[in-house]
């Protein structure tokens, strides 16, 4: 992001301070599980973030999205270890305001184990909170340590190379005859591509769920937060797509060499912000101009959610009301703005994104 | 207060040299030498004069794990000068396998408990097996191997209860799924404080956490509040 933004000359003054905000707000966690808990997490746990938070776009009223991830033996402490994280952030607070709680859903604030996480991709078992789980471990997610051992390689790093195990090595596409050019992960894309749309209906449950309630914030924040993510997730699947990083050209006979590479290939993705994958996707297809685009309509969305008057205003807005409100018209704006430049950037210039999209993106 | 201090070989593995080196002037009251692979046992046995242990109120050697190269008789000869000194030899079961070679070191002999890999000395019934053939032998309880056997903590007590008598010492450090040692976190520390109370008054404390030397002094305090000591 650094080099991009030396590069054009630009710097987008909210999206930085909402990456320095949330590295802030991890280390007052961090501190606050060492003065609470103690040492917490071991080589079998480790405290999991997602949302803003691990997006690094943290704006004053983001919630902490966690979870103790487990990938080991079960413990009886394992529970009481995330009753004292859950009462640890409840005591919390970044500039003098508490740390808002995960929302109701009982998706985050509790235990996540790595079985079902990896073993669960698609059928009945797969869960609303499962595929969450998965889908946001790979693309919106940190890790907290205790400075104990804050430099192994954990049950986060292990349970997310797991999980782009399965994606890849039980993904026939690397098996089918023919061309042995570049190949791309479509289990991974599908799953991806299925989120999104689980999200969109989602959205739609929990205006039905909640008769409403906070109808005008979430759906800013699924234009653009969510879509944002959507699109890192398309992204990264697209960087397999004739990517010469990935060498080795894929022998259907013997597929392991390039699907091993692939997996480190995507793990580096794993551990980057949604921001930082379409800046760098984007380059490698000279959409320079369309990334700064973006980068300037997310900046003012971030500018805008940090107002807290903006933020309280959409959160009590009735959704028959938020058709007549300039805040949310303004925002919404906005939104349209963002998707039309990735429609330009998806659909319309010719580049391997276009041929991409055109080839995986929907069929 | 029990003497706490730390086996060289978690703080330095391979090299109970660099070691000692690293508790040199701490408040470190117990340390074990460690020879647990087999190629650095003639070497502890040898230099074993020459090192500065004044510090320590309790010394305690750990045997070699595993015998590929050197002889059983060979390993009991050269623990014997360890056992002149009166120092525990700290000892995994499966290395033993003629029981008559070290039923000679009697109490010194101190057995320890099992994590999973291991096919005996893992739980009460096995640790019985073994004191059968050596009758006089002491435990050392390794807190996080039986916590890793069963998490429930229930085999713990079950060995504290039925080996009281023969709790020569304690090895401390938090055990993974991989068996692999770690430094104390809230969940050993929470099943350790459960069972703490099992423990005889004043029995060493040898942590095996691979800690960094200004980690020392707050891993020896951890161990304290993990089992309740002070």
């Amino acid at each position: 992001m650094q080099k991009f933004s030396d590069t054009h000359g630009k710097s987008w003054k909210s999206v930085l301070q909402a990456s320095s905000d949330a590295l802030a707000v991890e280390k007052r966690i961090q501190e606050s599980l060492l003065q609470e808990v103690g040492r917490f997490g071991s080589a079998d746990t480790d405290v999991v973030v997602f949302g803003s938070l691990a997006r690094r776009e943290w704006r004053s009223g983001s919630d902490v999205d966690w979870t103790l991830l487990i990938d080991g033996q079960a413990m009886p402490e394992h529970r009481l270890e995330a009753q004292k994280i859950a009462a640890a952030l409840r005591k919390t607070k970044f500039r003098g305001v508490s740390l808002p709680e995960p929302g109701s859903s009982g998706i985050f604030g509790n235990l996540a184990f790595s079985h079902d996480i990896i073993h669960h991709i698609g059928g009945q078992p797969d869960s609303n909170k499962n595929t969450t789980q998965r889908i946001l471990l790979l693309l919106e997610s940190a890790r907290i340590r205790s400075t104990a051992n804050s430099e192994m390689i954990g049950a986060y790093e292990r349970v997310i190379n797991n999980v782009l195990a399965r994606y890849l090595y039980d993904d026939t596409n690397f098996l089918a005859p023919g061309e042995t050019g570049s190949r791309i992960p479509r289990f991974l894309l599908n799953d991806i591509v299925r989120y999104w749309r689980t999200m969109c209906v989602d959205f739609a449950c929990k205006e039905w769920e909640q008769q409403g309630g906070k109808w005008a914030l979430r759906n800013i924040k699924l234009r653009m937060s969510r879509k944002l993510l959507f699109v890192s997730g398309l992204l990264t699947a697209f960087s397999c797509f004739r990517n010469s990083d990935i060498e080795s050209e894929c022998d259907p006979s013997n597929p392991e060499p390039y699907v091993a590479e692939m997996q480190r290939h995507l793990e580096k993705y794993a551990f980057l912000t949604p921001l930082e994958i379409l800046v760098l996707q984007f380059r490698r297809v000279s959409l320079d101009q369309q990334a700064i685009g973006l980068l300037d309509i997310y900046d003012r969305f971030l500018e805008q959610l940090d107002n807290p008057e903006t933020r309280a205003h959409l959160n009590s807005l009735p959704p028959r009301q938020v058709y007549e409100d300039n805040v949310f018209l303004s925002l919404r704006d906005l939104s349209h703005q963002f998707q039309d430049v990735l429609t330009q950037s998806f659909f319309v210039e010719d580049t391997p994104l276009r041929e991409f999209n055109v080839k995986y993106g929907v069929f | 207060m029990p003497p706490i201090g730390f086996s060289t070989g978690s703080l330095a593995f391979g090299n109970f040299r660099l070691g000692l080196q690293m508790v040199e002037g701490q408040r470190a009251a117990a340390i074990e030498l460690s020879a647990l692979r087999e190629g650095e046992l003639v070497d502890l046995v040898s230099a074993i004069d020459e090192l500065e242990l004044d510090q320590f109120s309790y010394i305690a050697v750990h045997a070699p794990s595993k015998l590929e190269r050197l002889t059983e008789e060979f390993v009991v000869d050269q623990l014997k000068k360890v056992a002149h000194r009166g120092w525990p030899i700290v000892l995994h079961p499966d290395v033993v396998r003629v029981a008559e070679l070290w039923r000679p070191f009697g109490g010194l002999l101190c057995i320890e408990n099992m994590d999973i890999r291991k096919s005996t000395g893992r739980t009460t019934n096995e640790l019985n097996d073994i004191f059968e053939i050596l009758p006089e032998a002491s435990l050392c309880f390794d807190i996080g191997h039986a916590r890793q056997v069963d998490p429930t903590m229930s085999e713990a007590e079950l060995i504290l209860k039925t080996f009281q008598r023969r709790i020569r010492q304690v090895h401390v450090s938090s055990v993974g799924s991989k068996s692999n040692h770690e430094p104390l976190n809230f969940g050993a520390t929470r099943a350790f404080q459960r069972v703490a109370h099992l423990l005889p008054a004043d029995t060493p404390i040898i942590l095996e956490t691979p800690v960094l030397r200004e980690q020392l002094h707050e891993e020896i305090l951890a161990a304290r509040d993990a089992l309740c000591v002070g």
